[in-house]
């Protein structure tokens, strides 16, 4: 039974006889119930209160004062229980556990857990009312988790009745492509004459209106790589949100971003790691999150976080990688991107949602004998302009006909692409059916020591944009496998591969050529999305903290 | 740097292309340059290299390029003033569009200090003409950089250049693994089955991803 009304006893009692129950209610309002079920959790979810909503400074949890707070949870007395307290049966609640990690506050006061000095109080006798007695629950620190008993006693300290509860916060979870987009946002630069970006600026703004923010290049040192430098991740509670920008070590030109755009009270900017000596594998295209998996039985409501490990140092960096392994809940799990200039996840794969699809997903992942197939059904006289600025193929023939390209390509298949779908299956469940092959090619770019590049545009490495009840929106990177820039209708892989997508999507195919693709980058690359949390993650969260 | 190569591949080279003329050709290219575009190549001149999203500098201008903008990259890249990382991206740049003016890169390539802008440079023989490309694979074989050497091999697969046939088996034996792979992958585009043997003696090299290298390279070249 999904208990849903405040007001209902959320705790069922140990009811023996005529002693009498005890009743509490969980929450302030109708949302918080959402995150309780019977059966798999009984008691109070929360988020940590590391926010700052006084804005004096300080995580609000160091403030010993929580009269601005709203990110505290709840739970209530109810008068027709406190009234039947007697000095001959008191009601006590006894914290068993995480006194350190949570706090019970009433009337302004720390009643249960630690306070400023440093002692603990780990036992409350109710005194007795005719009203309800509120209680106000905070937590230190993600998935912070305290037990609690409340009984009625009688004479002899004996348990007349009684009830154990927890309380947990939630961890820190990482959005993937399945929640709602809020936000959309890339970076404005114009490095002068045709250099710009203007062409995706303003698909970006004719497509998503007011939800798409507009970073100006010049207050950031034109570095465009948003997606490198911020991920965005969210705590949700007891009716509670806080976002949360983890800021990398990356600490190029748009460093500042979380802090000019994000930062307030309940928008924290965190960084894990020392930027001393960052490698391309901490930049955030590199970290990424699965859609909702099931593996070997064990769902992963919110996905699993996975980067790209290059070897040796060129890796994330630890304290991020030990900080989603404590979060428990997105599991992360590693592929190989040594292969890869960048070196980065989002450079041949991605994930969107399809509701037509068995799991609701798609796994996007890159095809070689796709983009074969495609550039051997054009004319090979097919002058490429594009292909000739960046990468000295004049026309379609060229590239089919480049013996070492197809060697490498069907190399990289065998030692890198295949390896890493199998880490895929084995890591997040994915089977052939889930699996949107999008054509793609990779060539050795001079620079990066042998590693590779999307040769063709990375269509792979593209924005979902699924605001809630509008068509999802993809944007990708126009292939330009065409004579004629402005001619869309008469690229034949534009038609490929907008045949692959779920056709009431509507599919975007933008001009990142110079500034992005020539720069080892494509369209998410350039691209950041602030996405609505999920809620309910106790039922299915709690179970695996506690097989952890 | 490697001049006794560079002397040895001069002799592979046209009569006609000799220092002198390229440089010739590249101040009248400057002069036409200047005294035609003016406001353009002036803002040419301005153009400085992006930072890529793995951390290198690259000039992706459209306007750079182009192959109007060749003389004026090239002779920014022979100036020399640039710091090291600039110098590479005016290789880069400079090697896309390097086809009618081989012998510069010939030279360029030979004389050139710095072995990470050597190592880009080769690139450009990817779309010189033959005599060039064989010139310049002569310089880069010879190069005391195995990256320069390994890039070098690199590119003559993208070629599918024969000319580096008789080359192969000493870089088979170089004494990098780096080298000794690429010039495997080379062996199996060029498809000569002379190759074979030396292909399978790299069966048991040390290094694992040669090991894998040489299998593949023996299957294709069957």
């Amino acid at each position: 039974m999904l208990l849903r009304r405040i007001g209902l006893p959320v705790l069922i009692l140990l009811a023996a006889g005529c002693k009498p129950q005890v009743n509490l209610l969980v929450g302030p309002d109708d949302s918080s119930f959402a995150d309780l079920v019977e059966g798999s959790f009984q008691g109070i979810v929360g988020v940590p209160n590391i926010d700052d909503d006084n804005e004096n400074g300080d995580p609000d949890w160091e403030d010993w004062d929580i009269r601005e707070d709203n990110d505290l949870a709840s739970f209530v007395i109810p008068a027709d229980v406190a009234s039947k307290i007697r000095d001959s049966r008191p009601l006590r609640i006894t914290m068993n556990s995480g006194a350190g990690d949570v706090r019970v506050w009433q009337a302004g006061r720390i009643v249960l857990g630690e306070n400023e000095d440093e002692d603990r109080t780990t036992s409350l006798d109710v005194a007795r009312v005719d009203s309800d007695v509120r209680y106000q629950v905070e937590f230190r620190t993600f998935l912070a988790r305290a037990t609690f008993n409340v009984s009625f006693l009688n004479a002899r300290g004996d348990a007349l009745s009684s009830v154990d509860f927890e309380a947990v916060a939630s961890p820190l979870v990482m959005n993937q492509h399945l929640q709602p987009a809020e936000e959309v946002m890339a970076v404005e630069v114009s490095f002068g004459g045709t250099y710009n970006n203007a062409a995706m600026i303003s698909d970006y703004q004719d497509a998503l209106g007011d939800r798409f923010l507009t970073l100006r290049g010049n207050d950031y040192g034109g570095d465009v790589w948003i997606q490198d430098e911020i991920e965005f991740a969210s705590m949700a509670g007891g009716g509670s949100r806080i976002d949360l920008v983890i800021d990398s070590i990356r600490d190029r030109g748009l460093d500042d971003v979380p802090e000019d755009h994000y930062e307030g009270p309940e928008f924290l900017v965190e960084t894990w790691g020392e930027p001393n000596f960052p490698t391309s594998q901490d930049s955030f295209g590199n970290l990424e999150a699965t859609p909702p998996v099931t593996v070997d039985g064990r769902h992963y409501p919110f996905g699993r976080v996975y980067w790209g490990d290059s070897g040796g140092q060129f890796n994330v960096v630890q304290e991020l990688q030990d900080m989603f392994g404590d979060q428990v809940v997105q599991a992360p799990f590693e592929l190989d991107t040594s292969w890869l200039c960048v070196g980065h996840v989002d450079e041949f794969m991605s994930w969107i949602p399809d509701p037509s699809a068995p799991k609701g997903w798609r796994l996007v992942y890159t095809d070689i004998q796709g983009a074969w197939d495609v550039l051997e059904g054009m004319d090979p006289n097919t002058p490429l302009p594009r292909y000739d600025d960046g990468h000295g193929f004049d026309t379609v023939g060229e590239i089919v006909e480049d013996q070492a390209l197809r060697n490498l390509n069907e190399d990289l298949w065998e030692d890198y692409l295949e390896p890493n779908l199998e880490i895929l299956r084995r890591e997040a469940g994915v089977t052939d059916e889930d699996i949107l092959w999008l054509p793609g090619l990779f060539e050795v770019t001079p620079q990066c020591g042998g590693a590779t590049a999307a040769l063709i545009p990375g269509m792979a490495n593209l924005i979902v944009a699924n605001v809630a009840d509008e068509p999802t929106k993809i944007f990708l990177a126009d292939p330009f496998l065409r004579q004629n820039d402005n001619d869309q209708s008469s690229d034949p892989m534009i038609e490929r591969v907008t045949e692959l997508f779920p056709p009431d999507f509507e599919m975007h195919f933008v001009d990142d050529f110079y500034v992005y693709h020539l720069g080892l980058g494509e369209v998410h690359c350039g691209t950041n999305v602030v996405r609505t949390p999920v809620s309910g993650w106790a039922d299915h969260v709690l179970p695996f903290i506690e097989e952890d | 740097m490697n001049r006794t190569a560079f002397f040895a591949a001069l002799l592979l080279l046209p009569s006609t292309a000799f220092a002198a003329d390229w440089q010739d050709r590249l101040n009248d290219a400057l002069s036409a340059g200047w005294e035609q575009h003016k406001d353009a190549w002036t803002a040419l001149e301005t153009i400085e290299p992006r930072m890529t999203r793995a951390g290198h500098l690259r000039f992706n201008h459209p306007d750079m390029l182009k192959d109007s903008a060749v003389p004026l990259v090239l002779d920014r890249l022979v100036r020399g003033e640039d710091p090291e990382p600039v110098r590479a991206a005016l290789a880069d740049v400079f090697g896309r569009h390097a086809d009618g003016w081989g012998d510069a890169l010939v030279e360029v390539l030979a004389e050139e200090p710095s072995s990470a802008v050597r190592a880009t440079l080769v690139y450009g023989l990817r779309h010189v003409d033959a005599e060039f490309a064989e010139a310049g694979f002569t310089v880069a074989f010879a190069d005391v950089s195995s990256n320069v050497r390994a890039e070098a091999a690199r590119v003559a697969a993208r070629r599918a250049d024969a000319s580096v046939v008789p080359t192969l088996p000493s870089l088979l034996a170089d004494d990098s693994a780096e080298v000794r792979l690429e010039a495997l992958r080379a062996a199996a585009v060029l498809g000569d089955a002379q190759l074979i043997p030396a292909a399978e003696g790299l069966v048991a090299d040390p290094d694992p991803i040669v090991r894998k290298a040489a299998v593949r390279t023996v299957e294709r070249l069957r």
